[in-house]
């Protein structure tokens, strides 16, 4: 015998199976029993909550973006925050290879930060020196032919002892240089940064005046070789 | 409340008798049963109000009667039906003669019936004993009709090692490969 057909033996047995009757009577009793139950309290209509809901939702998006937001802007501004603390000057920080560099690299990297040269600020406090090259020159060319006029060898040199000698930052010509810029020629001018720099070349170094004019006094110095072997006539001004 | 009223009225009279044949044949006993029963519609009763029609008031009222028997054999383990109750489970329809030919073995099929699970038990008696189809079955149980299938295999295979083991039914004895208490 299959398995189906001793299950079928089985469904038929069920089969014979009615569903029961409940005794004459008993539905009456049990709905006479019931009914004498208070009526239950009406439930509360469902109020419809789908309106606020949706408002809700709205507001929470809203709420996240303005969190979002506001997140990225406190970010943004401890970020200026600590390129401020590290440039008194509360200039933008920029990389002298690519022009920007992130703030918490700035702090690491005070010397190699620049300005960029429409944000130098005033001096306030360092040494301001004028590179006046002899006036008896007919021109440019004549004076670098005969070495008494400032190389882009001397102005690099320049920068990099005022740097050692504690600036804080220097200008040329209201150019920010950092201790990594080199000066070249661009023609018949020197240049920094890219910017073209004219004669005089008024140099301003924030720092400590004392120190700073010892390094430019110093005997050796290269403002001191350019003064005696050049004739190059430099005007140091002190700012307090 | 009038509307109530009507409304519960015309919901019981409906359902009587399916819930009373669900209780009777789940518990084995007709005083248990019909105790059982009026809980079940009092507890309706009580709800219809918060009943928001997202079932079929048939399934609702079996989903009641399910948890009302469940909370029935967790007070009280159920307990094999004597005679006498099943005896009078008997339905008022059959001949006298037949009554007491089939007394035993009706005896013996609500007793086999009674070691199911409630799953196996409500199945058979929704399928096998109030006709129902197993969408309607698995509708008023809330499953699928392949689970109601499944089910219903394994409720008749048990059935079927829990009889063949009596003396008093002619199915053919095969090696029952489960133990099977005997009745």
């Amino acid at each position: 015998m299959s398995r189906k057909q001793k299950l079928d033996q089985v469904t038929d047995l069920l089969s014979s199976l009615n569903p029961l009757e409940p005794r004459p009577g008993l539905e009456q009793e049990i709905f006479a029993r019931i009914a004498q139950e208070p009526v239950p309290d009406e439930p509360r209509k469902q109020r419809d909550w789908s309106w606020v809901r949706s408002i809700a939702a709205v507001v929470s998006f809203i709420g996240a973006l303005i969190l979002i937001g506001a997140f990225f802007y406190s970010g943004q501004q401890q970020a200026n925050m600590s390129g401020a603390a590290n440039n008194p000057a509360g200039l933008a920080v920029k990389d002298s290879a690519s022009n920007q560099i992130p703030a918490d690299a700035a702090k690491g990297a005070k010397k190699s930060a620049v300005l960029t040269s429409d944000a130098v600020p005033a001096l306030s406090r360092g040494v301001k020196l004028t590179l006046k090259e002899p006036a008896s020159f007919k021109d440019q060319e004549e004076a670098k032919r005969v070495g008494e006029a400032v190389t882009p060898e001397d102005l690099s040199e320049i920068l990099k002892e005022l740097y050692d000698a504690g600036a804080e930052w220097v200008s040329v010509n209201h150019v920010r240089v950092s201790p990594e810029d080199h000066a070249e020629w661009q023609g018949q001018s020197l240049s920094v940064r890219g910017q073209p720099l004219a004669p005089p070349y008024v140099v301003e170094v924030s720092g400590d005046p004392t120190e700073l004019r010892q390094a430019i006094e110093r005997k050796g110095s290269r403002i001191d070789t350019l003064k005696r072997a050049a004739k190059i006539d430099p005007t140091i001004e002190t700012i307090k | 409340m009038q509307n109530f009223t009507e409304r519960f009225q015309e919901i019981y009279s409906a359902h009587f008798r399916d819930i009373y044949s669900y209780v009777a044949y789940s518990v084995g006993s007709q005083s248990e049963a019909e105790d059982l029963t009026q809980e079940v519609f009092l507890k309706a009763y009580r709800a219809l109000g918060s009943f928001r029609g997202d079932a079929e008031v048939r399934t609702w009222l079996y989903a009641i009667a399910r948890n009302t028997l469940r909370s029935y054999f967790t007070r009280k383990k159920p307990a094999a039906a004597g005679e006498e109750e099943l005896a009078s489970l008997a339905s008022p329809d059959s001949s006298p003669e037949q009554v007491v030919t089939d007394r035993e073995r009706l005896g013996l099929l609500q007793k086999a019936l009674l070691q199911l699970n409630e799953t196996q038990r409500t199945v058979v008696i929704l399928r096998n004993i109030h006709g129902y189809s197993t969408r309607e079955a698995a509708q008023i149980l809330n499953c699928t009709e392949t689970n109601i299938k499944v089910q219903l295999f394994r409720a008749l295979r048990k059935l079927r090692k829990i009889l063949e083991v009596d003396p008093s039914f002619v199915l053919e004895r095969t090696v029952a490969s489960e133990e099977v208490r005997p009745l």
